[in-house]
Formats: C-alpha cells, sequence, structure tokens
C-alpha cells in the first residue's frame, strides 16, 4: 500500500493521464484510478473533488453538467490544451523519478 | 422493493449530505457532484450484493470525512490572500467616501434652508443621495443572493437572467457616478467656493472610486454566478 504523501503526490498526474484518454466525471475517474493501482492506492473519492477543483482553477481541466443515460446529471471533466501539455510534463518527471529510482535500487542489489 | 430501495438511498443521501454541514459554507454543484458519488458508490455496492449496513458503511468510508473534505473544498475555494485585503481597504474606502459624501448632503440641506442652492448643488445632493441608494442596494442584492442562493438553477432563474440583473446594476450605478462627477466638476468650475463643489482630490476620489468599485462589483457577482447549480433533491 502506498503512503499517504505519495498518494497525495500521485493524484494530480494520474487525474490528468486518465482524462487525457477522453472526457469522464468523478466516481469513473476514482474507479478508473482504483482499478489501474489493482486497489494499492488507497484514495478517499472524497479528496478526489479538491484536487479537480485546483486544476480547474489552474486552467488544465475543464467542466461541464451532463445528463446521464440514467437522467441524473453529471459534472464531467476534460483536459484543456495547458492540461494536454501539463499531462505530458508530468509524465516526463515521473518517468525521469522511477527511471532514477530504479537505477539506484539495482546499484543498492549489486553492491547487497 | 426498487421504490423503497430508492428512498432508503435517498434517505441516506441527504443524512449524509447534512454532515457537509452549513450550506454557506459549500457550493450548491460541489454538493451535488459530492452527493452523485455517495449515490453511485452506495447503488454499485448493493447491486454487487453487499447488504445495506455494508453498503452505507462502504459509500460512507469512500468519502471520507464529511469535516475534512469541506474544509479542504473551502481551502481551494478562498480567495487569495491579495484579494481578500484589497476588498479589505476598498470596502474602507467606500465606507469613508459614503460618510463624506452623507455630510455633503446634510451641508447642502443646511444651504439649501438658509440661502437658496444652485440647480447644480441640488442636482449633485440628489445624486449623491442616489448613488449611496445604489450601492447599498448593490451590496444588499449581493449579499442576499450569497446566503440565500437566489441565483441559482433552482430558483428559476437562469445563469443568462441572472447576469442581465447585475450588469443592469452596475449600469445604473456607473451613470449615476458619472453624473455625479460631471455634476461636481460643473461646480467646482463655475462656483469654487460653494461647499457643493469637492475640489480636484474630490473629483479624483471619484474617479477612484469609479475605476476601483467597478471592476471589484464584477468581480464579486462573477463569484456569486458560479453558484448556479441547485442541490440534488432525489434520484
Amino acid at each position: 500500500m502506498a503512503s499517504k504523501d505519495l498518494v497525495a503526490a500521485s493524484s494530480r498526474p494520474l487525474i490528468l493521464a486518465v482524462l487525457r484518454r477522453g472526457e469522464s466525471y468523478g466516481y469513473a475517474l476514482a474507479k478508473e484510478v482504483r482499478t489501474l493501482s489493482g486497489g494499492e492506492l488507497d484514495w478517499s473519492d472524497g479528496m478526489l473533488y479538491p484536487v479537480m477543483r485546483r486544476l480547474e482553477r489552474e486552467g488544465l481541466v475543464t467542466s461541464r453538467w451532463l445528463r446521464s443515460e440514467e437522467g441524473r446529471r453529471r459534472r464531467y471533466y476534460r483536459l484543456t490544451e495547458a492540461g494536454v501539455a501539463s499531462a505530458s510534463a508530468e509524465r516526463r518527471q515521473w518517468t525521469l523519478v522511477d527511471r532514477t529510482l530504479r537505477k539506484a535500487w539495482r546499484l543498492a542489489d549489486q553492491l547487497g | 422493493m426498487a421504490t423503497g430501495r430508492s428512498a432508503r438511498i435517498d434517505r441516506a443521501l441527504e443524512s449524509w449530505r447534512r454532515q457537509l454541514g452549513d450550506a454557506d459554507t459549500m457550493r450548491a454543484d460541489d454538493v451535488e457532484e459530492l452527493c452523485d458519488h455517495f449515490r453511485e458508490v452506495l447503488e454499485e455496492r448493493l447491486a454487487q450484493g453487499d447488504d445495506w449496513r455494508e453498503a452505507h458503511a462502504a459509500a460512507r468510508a469512500s468519502m471520507g470525512d464529511p469535516a475534512a473534505l469541506v474544509a479542504e473544498l473551502a481551502r481551494v475555494r478562498r480567495p487569495p490572500r491579495w484579494y481578500q485585503r484589497w476588498s479589505a481597504a476598498l470596502a474602507a474606502y467606500a465606507v469613508l467616501h459614503t460618510a463624506w459624501i452623507v455630510v455633503r448632503v446634510a451641508a447642502l440641506s443646511v444651504v439649501a434652508y438658509e440661502a437658496k442652492p444652485t440647480p447644480v448643488e441640488l442636482g449633485t445632493g440628489v445624486l449623491e443621495a442616489s448613488w449611496v441608494s445604489v450601492v447599498a442596494g448593490l451590496v444588499l442584492v449581493i449579499w442576499i443572493a450569497n446566503r440565500f442562493r437566489v441565483f441559482s438553477a433552482g430558483s428559476g432563474l437562469t445563469r443568462g437572467s441572472s447576469l442581465a440583473v447585475i450588469v443592469a446594476v452596475m449600469v445604473l450605478g456607473l451613470v449615476l457616478l458619472f453624473s455625479v462627477l460631471f455634476a461636481d466638476y460643473w461646480a467646482w468650475w463655475l462656483a469654487p467656493g460653494l461647499p457643493s463643489s469637492p475640489g480636484p482630490w474630490g473629483t479624483i476620489s471619484w474617479m477612484l472610486l469609479i475605476g476601483i468599485a467597478a471592476p471589484v462589483a464584477a468581480l464579486t457577482a462573477a463569484g456569486v454566478f458560479r453558484q448556479r447549480t441547485p442541490a440534488p433533491r432525489s434520484s
């Protein structure tokens, strides 16, 4: 299970990455992240929404209210152009961290 | 059976929504979105075969602590510190300026009683008194809109008509402001010694009021009209 800090730090790139595939709404986003992590990222679904508000305020995401097939109103989110660019930047940064950590651990394993 | 379950879900939702606390701290669209999420979790767990108690507990757990959620959303929504300070300074300025206008209108009344004032003096007094009323009215409209969410979609007012109302009030205020500005300016030009003459500093302060009050009113109004989504009633 990932630590709380790591979950918080990864929420933003995860949301951006999921939204890169297309428009989605809160519950579906949370479900998608849970599926991708195999349940290992312990998200509080509620805390997704403050992150969404921040992304909206930063202009990375826009939202609109649509009616679902069941007739329920839902707020759908999608990436803006700035959001797409930010998703790519986040990917580069996290890939760099991942690559660096892998190298560090490989070296540690060789010495150990 | 389905109706009974639906009613039970509605009751659970209502109970959870109450835990989100005072409506003043939460925007209606945020509440609607959170409640929709809560409902989806609850319905999915029931569809998977959980009994009511398990499903309800899972839905509550998935949303986390309501108080923490409300606090976090309020933190995200809070305007920047510079804006809060700017607004406070502007409010103080508006109060002082309004007090100054009241004093001047009172002085004009004395002039009107003791000697015949010029039409410009009387016109200035009337327009200044009107401006005080417009400011008071605008503040009242914004306060009511915030307090009672009268401009939310549930009130029957669309976003467009809400904006039309605030734009109309602002245009009226600006027209009155410009009228006062020019009436004062003429009075100052024609008879610098009269008590209605604002002098250069009075004129400059009016211009500042126009330049600052209008954008602030617009920003405040924009904040009010973002609350356009009603809280959900039921599925």
